[in-house]
């Protein structure tokens, strides 16, 4: 843990719920190199299409889960998101600084048909369903992928939030549970930096809740095994070296709140070991949407 | 949600058109060649709504030509078309001007659109939420965005007749008095004022007959909080219990009438003259409406046992839902309390994430559901026992206490100031890492 956290008493840590008195930030970022052009197997999309699908139907839950004040009508603000994009440059797919989940449910850029695989209990079959759902970020595909630029674009997101005046009624930022930052990419890091430095920086900055995390989700469309939530480096050092072992470094150590909730939400029919870090790699479609689940709406909501 | 909005070019645009078109001529006709003054001023009406019509379809048909989102679509085709990618060599960090559709500034608040719903579950059980886009969705041009919902200030809404009066201030958020030496408190979270608080309790005294309730509304639904009010209160106006599946069902009925009422009658009229003051359009909330509000409900009957001859005891009968508690504790020689009954639960691991609730929507499945699911039990106390019912937290903390032998739960018995009782319970949780929620505690003096 960084030095945020040495005088907490270790069970204080990662504890705290998001409220709209303490909420919390999400930094989503989102590979949009050339490489997510590829297709997915079975789906009929792109990488790119099917990444930027998870990401807005997970804003869709992220807004259903914000519930209404009852002497307002207003749903509550419990979080920010910022989703940043990056290839050859790193930019914000909703606004430059994070966004509160409220405001995100209102503003809704237009919808678009999505198609579901919903079980008829009478029949017992798995049936298609086309249903119009909200969109916020569209899908693109184009250059490198300067990973790097990315974290350091979060850790100044970060940074920010976390020394902004809170709003009325919010409790100091540093009370707060600390910024999560999710990175979804498909391929190796071909950028001029290396982002193992700038993500040491962002773990050793947070609030007094712990350091800030960092969650890497490697999405492929290779038909592997996919390896969730390591324990330590060598489970992962013989896939694609260095790379995995680099996004291992890179990710954080599971809190054990969310620790305790790895397992079930993603379905993996064995505990997560204490230790084990926020990393997937070879994630396929559905490891991916359930690590976002988890990630976002699982941390948030105990 | 399925986009019933007719797009440009569409057999019921084109009708729409030509109807219009024929209102129009039909209506010049009919003033040309007027035999009265009144038809002569009908056939005028008639024109000009004919040209309205007109005009309202002319303009359509060029906004769905000139959105702001046409532009949007483009970033969808094959990027190396978008002249905005020309010589976009080099990193930039944060260029967001090279990002067309995005939120460069934040656009302006919108009416009240709700989010379309998702499907309502299906007969079954949906699959993962593994959505994936439509085969070329991506390539196709989204959804315009319904009318009225371009991204321009809405017009402030005409305030409405009905004068805005704080939703607080409402009966449904008024606390019942203690009239019997019990001890009512209610908390919500920590730094959230009263209103907002999901837990509710009722009581009701009728001489030697006494009934109370606790009900716990559910965080994730809408508006729990009155549905936990309607609920606790109805269950003690009766006296509790239920003699069957039908008298429940017609209860529970009666209830969600209440709240449905309630909502469309008092919410939505009060929540939209506010939002009027802000300047915001009436808000939609027919979704969260028809997927309704939740709670659980513990509640208790107590009346003379009167099973012999000056027989001192209390007869309680008892019903449940869902995880809130009914302690019952006996005074000990020394002074102190001693668990004497609890229920429905009597482990503190029995605590669940998704209990039993009585739910809005009284639809025939759910009430049989919610009936099956009950719980009822009878037991009997004596004059100097405490009862306490408990909404899930807190209930659950007092389990873990007594598990664990500890008496940090004891002074919770005595506690007669709300202020007391708050900072006594908030520092407990604090050092037990207890998660913040809202609690409710009765006690009752037997």
């Amino acid at each position: 843990m960084g030095e945020v956290a040495m005088t907490m008493n270790v069970y204080d840590l990662y504890a705290r719920r998001f409220t709209r008195r303490y909420p919390g930030l999400f930094i989503i970022l989102l590979d949009q190199s050339g490489s997510m052009a590829e297709e997915v197997d079975g789906y009929g999309c792109s990488k790119a299409d099917f990444a930027t699908t998870a990401i807005n139907g997970l804003i869709y839950e992220m807004v259903q889960a914000a519930k209404f004040d009852v002497s307002t009508g207003q749903r509550r603000k419990y979080a920010y998101l910022s989703i940043l994009g990056y290839n050859d440059s790193v930019y914000p797919l909703l606004a430059p600084e994070p966004m509160d989940i409220p405001f995100l449910g209102d503003h809704q850029r237009g919808t678009i048909p999505i198609v579901r695989d919903v079980l008829d209990s009478q029949s017992g079959k798995y049936r298609q369903v086309t249903e119009n759902r909200a969109f916020w970020i569209e899908p693109r595909h184009q250059g490198k992928t300067q990973m790097a630029e990315a974290f350091s674009a979060a850790r100044d997101i970060a940074r920010r939030w976390l020394s902004e005046q809170p709003e009325p009624g919010q409790a100091p930022r540093q009370e707060c549970f600390p910024p999560l930052v999710i990175n979804i990419t498909d391929a190796q890091d071909n950028g001029r930096v290396d982002p193992l430095p700038v993500t040491y920086e962002i773990r050793r900055e947070g609030t007094q809740q712990g350091s800030t995390l960092i969650f890497n989700c490697h999405f492929t469309t290779y038909m592997g095994q996919s390896h969730i939530f390591p324990g330590n480096v060598m489970q992962v050092a013989h896939l694609d070296p260095p790379f995995a072992s680099q996004m291992f470094e890179m990710s954080s150590v599971i809190p054990e709140p969310l620790r305790q909730k790895a397992s079930a939400e993603l379905g993996l029919g064995r505990e997560v070991q204490p230790g084990a870090r926020g990393f997937v790699y070879n994630a396929d479609t559905k490891v991916l949407v359930k690590f976002l689940h988890w990630g976002t709406i699982g941390a948030a909501i105990a | 949600m399925i986009d019933r909005s007719a797009a440009p070019g569409t057999p019921r645009r084109v009708l729409g058109m030509l109807l219009s078109l024929a209102s129009i001529l039909l209506a010049a006709l009919g003033a040309f060649f007027y035999q009265s003054f009144a038809a002569f001023l009908l056939a005028v009406i008639v024109a000009l709504f004919a040209a309205r019509v007109f005009a309202l379809w002319l303009g359509a048909k060029r906004a769905a030509a000139s959105s702001p989102h046409a532009e949007a679509r483009q970033p969808w085709l094959a990027p190396a078309s978008l002249p905005e990618w020309q010589g976009q060599i080099g990193s930039s960090a944060f260029d967001p001007s090279s990002l067309p559709g995005s939120y460069s500034t934040p656009p302006a608040r919108l009416p009240g659109e709700a989010l379309p719903a998702m499907s309502g579950p299906l007969t079954g059980n949906p699959a993962p939420m593994i959505a994936r886009p439509a085969p070329g969705m991506w390539n196709a041009p989204p959804a315009a965005p319904a009318p009225g919902n371009a991204l321009e200030p809405a017009a402030p809404a005409p305030v409405t007749a009905i004068p805005y009066v704080p939703i607080d201030q409402d009966p449904l958020f008024q606390l019942d008095i203690a009239a019997a030496n019990e001890r009512c408190f209610l908390l919500p979270k920590e730094g959230e004022p009263l209103v907002e608080c999901q837990d509710r309790f009722a009581l009701r005294v009728s001489g030697d007959q006494r009934c109370y309730a606790v009900a716990d509304g559910v965080a994730g639904s809408f508006v729990p909080g009155p549905w936990a009010r309607i609920v606790a209160k109805s269950f003690v106006e009766r006296g509790g219990g239920f003699a069957g599946i039908q008298d429940f069902q017609s209860w529970l009925t009666g209830c969600s009438r209440l709240w449905h009422i309630w909502i469309e009658r008092r919410w939505v009229p009060t929540i939209n003259a506010l939002r009027a003051r802000s300047g915001d359009g009436p808000g939609n909330w027919s979704n969260e409406i028809r997927q309704g509000a939740q709670t659980t409900l513990i509640g208790c009957s107590l009346s003379p046992a009167r099973q012999i001859e000056n027989d001192p005891s209390t007869a309680i009968s008892v019903f449940a839902i869902g995880d809130a508690e009914l302690f019952l504790f006996t005074p000990t020689q020394s002074g102190g309390w001693s668990v004497e009954d609890m229920f429905p639960f009597d482990g503190s691991g029995e605590f669940g994430a998704h209990p039993d609730t009585l739910v809005t929507a009284a639809r025939p499945d759910l009430v049989e559901s919610a009936w099956k699911r009950h719980k009822t039990m009878l037991i009997n106390a004596f004059p100097g026992d405490m009862l306490v019912l408990a909404t899930d937290t807190l209930a659950k903390w007092l389990l873990t206490q007594i598990e664990q032998g500890t008496n940090r739960w004891e002074p919770l018995l005595s506690i007669t100031d709300p202020g007391a009782f708050e900072q006594h319970i908030r520092r407990e949780f604090h050092n037990d890492q207890v998660e913040d929620d809202d609690l409710t505690m009765l006690v009752i003096p037997i």
